[in-house]
């Protein structure tokens, strides 16, 4: 699955690379443009399922200058990293408004480094 | 509304410059039609959500890019992300207000004469500018200043601090900020939310559209259109500045007369508007006999350091830029290149991160590190451009706006120097984050640029520069230049501070005599 293969993480399943594949590349031209894709990363070669790992990533590396890659790229990169439900997975925590913000919550937490000391709070080169 | 046809002193544009001329001036007795291309939107209507808010507050009419900058090839059609809404691109600022250093506005004098770039000096010094720095600063809220206390320090903030006494720095400040640290003109203290850049949802942030465009709504002098997008402004028989003309929400075109034009359009536009405003007495553009108007643009030399960090950062929680690096900021020549930078922490969502480090990136290695987003920790750096009369802002001769008018194009070659100077940072940067342990530091830089100076800039000679040193047209009398565009050189400060102390020197000389 070429979305998989852009930005693979072991963290999660295949459902949201599905999602978003599904709500991009479904229906009409787009649907027809996904298959031309597909059939332009597969051509030459052995068949697909009976090629290596990097094999594969060498296909698509090939084919990644494409004008239907690079929305596909865009497509998933943008469907993978402002969808909270997957970044939430990684640390991100979205918006805060509800919560009071992190005043309250942590935002100056770093206990694994010492404190800012001495009279650097004063401004520079000011 | 006011009258049309009565002559009436007009601010276009309702940023930093323009929001600060409108408020000042109502504020001491004088009417102020103010234009505005935007519409206005209160704070509660902002998203907490990178994309959203990117739709909601962006100008998004097309530009052009072109020359050997990243943005010809990576944002074609938007080389410099600016806003359009009523409060301009104050809504979407980081709120970072330091002052320049005195000898980077004698640039020419101090780091003497440079190839390919037509460095000067400002005609005004920073002593001179010192007063207004101190209003803007009062006025803006920002910490460190007048008694303002700055903010606690936050974690990213810590973890620049730590990074960069490793590496024997000294000058690091949290500092310098125009939020709210606790509740003050009637805004409250921020909470640490992040979200800095998508419009501050409880105003703890200054922007025009929360503090001065509403002082000046309630002085009952303000005549504030919005959605009035400038398309012309004409000149009358002897050559003094005479209407605006502007096209409204439906496309419909209105003249107002004007005995004062004062331009605040961030540095793209203003171009623009003035190539846009061809006469016959200025076949070129108007103000434009010297053909100046456009040149020198300059955006700052930008560039992006990230890290993975042996521990958690969290550098979503809390302002985004939390705190800056100072040392680089001097003139020393040996580094390879002219001027300095400052190293400015700045956290960043993984939608915006993803799409900025690497606009080619994929892969198991490039998806890996946004995997450990909370581990990770960056900087943006902020350097002095230098200017270069070829590096422009032309009319588009093929794509036209909504209006049908030829929109900007923004053209940049890379100075030579700025190569050494982003290889510069990326190597005391990267060397600040592996201090504290990580083994995983990522450099990029911004396609688009954010910060805009330069074309029409400010001097004493006519032939070389666009406005005089009180801000007025060289060629037109009453037509007056009040946001980054008139800034002789960029420093390796954030401009928004200096555009604020000019825009009020600028309101004090258009009141004199009208102090109420």
């Amino acid at each position: 699955m070429a979305a998989q293969m852009l930005f693979p993480h072991p963290l999660l399943s295949e459902a949201p690379y599905r999602q978003i594949v599904v709500a991009s590349y479904a229906q009409g031209d787009a649907a027809a443009g996904a298959r031309a894709g597909l059939a332009q990363l597969e051509a030459g070669g052995e068949p697909w399922g009976q090629r290596s790992e990097a094999g594969r990533r060498a296909a698509l590396a090939a084919v990644l200058p494409a004008p239907f890659f690079q929305g596909l790229r865009f497509t998933v990169l943008i469907g993978l990293y402002a969808n909270l439900q997957v970044t939430s997975r990684f640390g991100y925590q979205g918006p805060s408004l509800e919560e009071g913000g992190y005043l309250e919550r942590g935002f100056d937490a770093l206990p694994w480094l010492p404190a800012p000391v001495g009279g650097e709070a004063s401004r520079w080169p000011i | 509304m006011a009258d049309l046809n009565e002559p009436a002193l007009v601010v276009i544009g309702s940023g930093a410059s323009g929001g600060t001329v409108a408020d000042v001036l109502t504020a001491r007795g004088l009417p102020v039609v103010l234009l505005e291309a935007g519409r206005r939107i209160e704070p509660s209507e902002f998203h907490q959500d990178d994309l959203q808010a990117f739709g909601q507050l962006s100008w998004l009419e097309p530009r052009v890019s072109s020359g050997s900058w990243s943005a010809t090839t990576l944002a074609p059609d938007r080389p410099a992300w600016v806003v359009r809404a009523l409060g301009g691109t104050t809504l979407h600022w980081n709120g970072l207000a330091y002052r320049p250093q005195a000898h980077e506005l004698r640039a020419r004098s101090h780091y003497g004469a440079i190839a390919g770039a037509s460095l000067v000096d400002w005609p005004v010094t920073l002593a001179e500018l010192a007063p207004y720095y101190a209003r803007a600063e009062a006025r803006m809220g920002v910490t460190g200043t007048h008694g303002i206390a700055p903010h606690p320090p936050s974690a990213h903030y810590k973890l620049l601090w730590n990074g960069a006494k490793k590496l024997g720095y000294s000058r690091i400040s949290n500092a310098g900020i125009a939020i709210n640290s606790a509740e003050r003109d009637g805004r409250p203290g921020c909470i640490q939310m992040g979200f800095c850049n998508q419009g501050c949802m409880i105003s703890a942030k200054w922007s025009t559209l929360v503090a001065d465009i509403p002082r000046a709504e309630a002085s009952g002098r303000l005549d504030l259109r919005t959605e009035a997008t400038a398309v012309r402004i004409e000149h009358d028989a002897a050559g003094r500045v005479s209407a605006v003309v502007y096209a409204d929400a439906a496309g419909a075109l209105h003249r107002q007369r004007a005995h004062t034009v004062v331009l605040a359009c961030n540095a793209v536009e203003t171009a623009r508007l003035l190539l846009l405003s061809q006469s016959n007495r200025h076949p070129r553009g108007l103000a434009n006999g010297s053909d100046q108007v456009g040149r020198n643009y300059m955006r700052h030399v930008a560039a992006l350091t990230y890290a993975a960090m042996p521990e958690p950062v969290n550098m979503h929680r809390g302002i985004v830029t939390p705190g800056t690096v100072f040392d680089e900021a001097r003139h020393d020549p040996s580094r390879g290149f002219s001027g300095g930078y400052l190293m400015e922490a700045a956290g960043m969502a993984p939608v915006s991160l993803a799409m900025l480090l690497d606009p080619a990136g994929w892969g198991a290695d490039y998806a890996g590190f946004f995997e450990r987003y909370d581990h990770l920790a960056g900087m943006l750096m902020n350097g002095e451009e230098l200017p270069v009369p070829d590096n422009r802002v032309t009319l588009d001769d093929r794509v036209k706006d909504a209006r049908g008018l030829a929109v900007a194009r923004v053209h940049v070659d890379e100075h030579a120097e700025t190569e050494a100077m982003v290889a510069h940072f990326n190597d005391r940067s990267g060397a600040l984050y592996r201090a504290l342990g990580s083994e995983d530091v990522r450099h990029g830089r911004p396609a688009s640029a954010t910060h805009n100076m330069g074309t029409a800039r400010m001097g004493a000679d006519a032939a070389s520069s666009v406005v005089d040193a009180g801000l007025q047209a060289h060629e037109v009398p009453g037509l007056y230049v009040a946001d980054g565009s008139v800034f002789p050189t960029s420093t390796s400060v954030n401009p928004t501070l200096t555009i604020v102390a000019l825009a009020l020197r600028l309101a004090d000389q258009l009141s004199k005599g009208n102090k109420l």
